[in-house]
């Protein structure tokens, strides 16, 4: 068995020990008795025929069933005829079309007929038509579609961005489209592409482009995150867009960066205190001022507008500064601030990382710093790694071993620097060698 | 030892493919248990387990020729075992929902009225699991009922489901919690532990994330 199989043959993250016995007493209650067993296998032997469930005969309701139903058949035959005759056209009438908008800073769950969702991201455009029979068809105008398959994997689904047509075969995907520029990522499963000049399988991980015309990615390897495509869209360094500026003219604002040679040129948030105030907390900390001073303005900032789409941006900061250079107890209350005023902030596995750093580096507590490396270690992000192989050195200081040996593994698996492979490899050795048994008592001693 | 057993399979699909008619009966004895566990554990309080298990049993035994030699056998009776409960599910709720209608019909649950054979304190904590269950996603439920009630490994589930082992690690995450919330919100310890009745029981679980 080589390295790489031994790693991942083992159980998955221990549960902790109440959850074990739940699932103990969980697994026990539902597992079949031996005679449910020796019920089927009688069936089988018996060659009984496929179960069927529903109306039996002289079933009270088997009568008013058929009533219902040639009811139902009459209506919609005259629902029909009705239609055909008002619409004339021959074509689907138009209320079986919908189209979805979405703006600036906001995304929506496009349903098509209890059978699908997919989440249209920012500026998008999706038209569906409705009650068609066959695949379910979504023509995407502009914007990006999240799509999670599965549930509609009776009726078939497609993606029309233009000329360019995503068949699904069950899967997780994103199509993007802008003009004439089409991409394709498929996050699990697979995917069909057909365009005029061709078509393209797409397997986990793999993306296509208009672009490029060539699939980018290895299928048989690890799914990379949507996020870890390209630029991390949820940097700290972000400056989260503000659907009021399109609203406001742009002008040249000038900003005081706190005596540094700054120029700064912002858009059309200058008629506001609060945008401005974002605009210093955002200049001071892009220009590299101390973390001490920057501190007044961000608590100006949480203090006055507490509801603000932008205080959880601004917490974050306030958590950076005070990982970098501040009062390491303030950094821990500011990220359990964070956690508990924004639970699905976006930057919140990036205020773990941050919390559990200076809990292990600075406070040398592992026990604060372990719920926060756990976190990180099982979401995707740019800490995965790092973040694994704490939890298994934080967890074997505590004499976890189970989790410890767990994390460890799973840490080795990843890219880790030579220091920290070599260390995880030393510690996991230490933490695999049985222990010595007990020594056999002294029969000389009374 | 699942490496002997898979092998112990692979002997018998190839005297089944030889003409040899009682190693049908070997493999069902083989992978019946892991098929019912699959049905009481995935299939919710309104599928009949032993039903749902002899249809998958029968389907498969007729797409036998179909499987691809040397693939995962677990992994292909599990996908059937997924469609077989879909539809089981479909057509309790749609059993249920004319019941409710009409007033008449059959019970809704699958094994409300007594048999010899039920201990009614034993289906009584299995339903209260299999409700907690309900409480979390299908692919969650999935990957916890693979790993955590049945003890196979990251890998193994991944590849009896048929996903990136990262997959099973984090939908394992989420399953736990929500599984951890469900038993709560239902009392599911203090059934287990006291044998005392649950809280709701006679009523219709919050299926907060049920047959997603």
């Amino acid at each position: 068995m080589s390295d790489r199989d031994r790693r991942s043959s083992v159980v998955p993250i221990p549960p902790s020990d109440e959850d074990r016995a739940l699932f103990e007493a969980a697994r026990e209650a539902t597992e079949p008795r031996p005679d449910e067993l020796h019920r089927v296998q009688q069936r089988l032997a018996r060659r009984e025929p496929q179960p069927v469930r529903g109306p039996r005969p002289g079933s009270p309701w088997r009568v008013p069933a058929l009533v219902a139903a040639a009811c139902a058949l009459v209506l919609a035959v005259t629902l029909g005829v009705v239609l055909s005759q008002d619409d004339g056209q021959g074509d689907q009438p138009d209320q079986l079309t919908e189209t979805w908008h979405t703006g600036a800073v906001e995304q929506r769950t496009v349903r098509v007929d209890g059978a699908l969702e997919a989440v249209l991201h920012e500026h998008g455009e999706v038209r569906v038509e409705h009650g068609t029979v066959g695949p379910i068809v979504l023509f995407l105008e502009h914007g990006t579609i999240e799509v999670d398959f599965e549930a509609a994997a009776e009726r078939g689904l497609e993606v029309r961005a233009g000329d360019v047509t995503v068949s699904v075969v069950g899967t997780r995907f994103t199509v993007t489209r802008d003009g004439d520029y089409v991409a394709v990522s498929v996050a699990e499963g697979r995917v069909e592409v057909r365009w005029p000049g061709g078509r393209e399988e797409l397997g986990s991980g793999q993306r296509w482009s208009t672009g490029d015309g060539e699939v980018v990615g290895d299928a048989s390897g690890e799914v990379p995150a949507l996020a870890d495509a390209g630029a991390d869209p949820l940097a700290l360094a972000e400056v989260t867009p503000d659907p009021r500026r399109e609203e406001l003219p742009d002008e040249p604002v000038a900003v005081d960066a706190g005596g540094e040679p700054v120029t700064a040129e912002l858009d059309a948030d200058q008629g506001s205190p609060e945008a401005r105030l974002l605009a210093r907390i955002q200049l001071d900390r892009a220009t590299g001022k101390p973390p001490a001073d920057r501190m007044a303005s961000m608590n100006e900032f949480l203090q006055t507008y507490p509801d603000s789409a932008y205080a959880e941006e601004v917490l974050a900061f306030k958590v950076e500064a005070l990982a970098a250079g501040g009062d390491a107890e303030q950094a821990l209350l500011a990220a359990e601030q964070y956690v508990d005023r924004h639970p699905d902030g976006v930057r919140r596995l990036q205020v773990r990382w941050l919390e559990a750093t200076v809990a292990r580096d600075r406070l040398q507590d592992c026990r604060r710093a372990l719920p926060a490396y756990r976190e990180v270690a099982v979401e995707r992000g740019p800490h995965r790694a790092e973040a694994t192989y704490f939890w298994g050195v934080c967890a074997s200081e505590l004499d976890q071993r189970d989790e410890a040996v767990w994390a460890l593994q799973r840490a080795l698996t990843y890219e880790l620097s030579e220091d920290q492979a070599r260390h995880a490899q030393e510690t996991l050795d230490a933490l695999e060698l049985p222990a010595l048994p007990p020594a056999d008592p002294d029969p000389t001693v009374p | 030892m699942d490496h002997d057993r898979a092998n112990e399979e692979a002997r018998l699909i190839e005297r089944l493919d030889a003409g040899d008619a009682a190693a049908q009966d070997e493999l069902v004895a083989a992978v019946l248990p892991d098929v019912l566990r699959w049905c009481v554990r995935l299939g919710g309080d309104l599928v009949d387990p032993e039903d749902a298990a002899h249809e998958v049993l029968i389907v498969a035994l007729r797409r036998l020729p179909t499987f691809r030699r040397g693939s995962s056998l677990r992994g292909w009776l599990f996908g059937i075992t997924r469609r077989v409960l879909a539809n089981h599910r479909r057509k309790a709720r749609t059993r249920k929902w004319w019941v409710r209608l009409t007033g008449t019909g059959e019970a809704d649950r699958p094994d409300a009225s007594p048999s010899p054979h039920t201990d009614a304190e034993h289906a009584q904590r299995r339903r209260l699991v299999q409700r907690c269950l309900q409480q979390v996603t299908r692919k969650q439920r999935e990957v916890l009922v693979l790993c955590d009630l049945e003890g196979r490994t990251a890998r193994e589930a991944a590849e009896i489901l048929g996903v990136a082992e990262n997959s099973v690690y984090s939908r394992l995450h989420h399953a736990r919690k929500a599984f951890r919330r469900g038993a709560e919100e239902l009392g599911l310890e203090r059934a287990l532990r006291d044998g005392l009745q649950p809280s709701g029981s006679g009523e219709e679980p919050g299926r907060r994330g049920g047959d997603r």
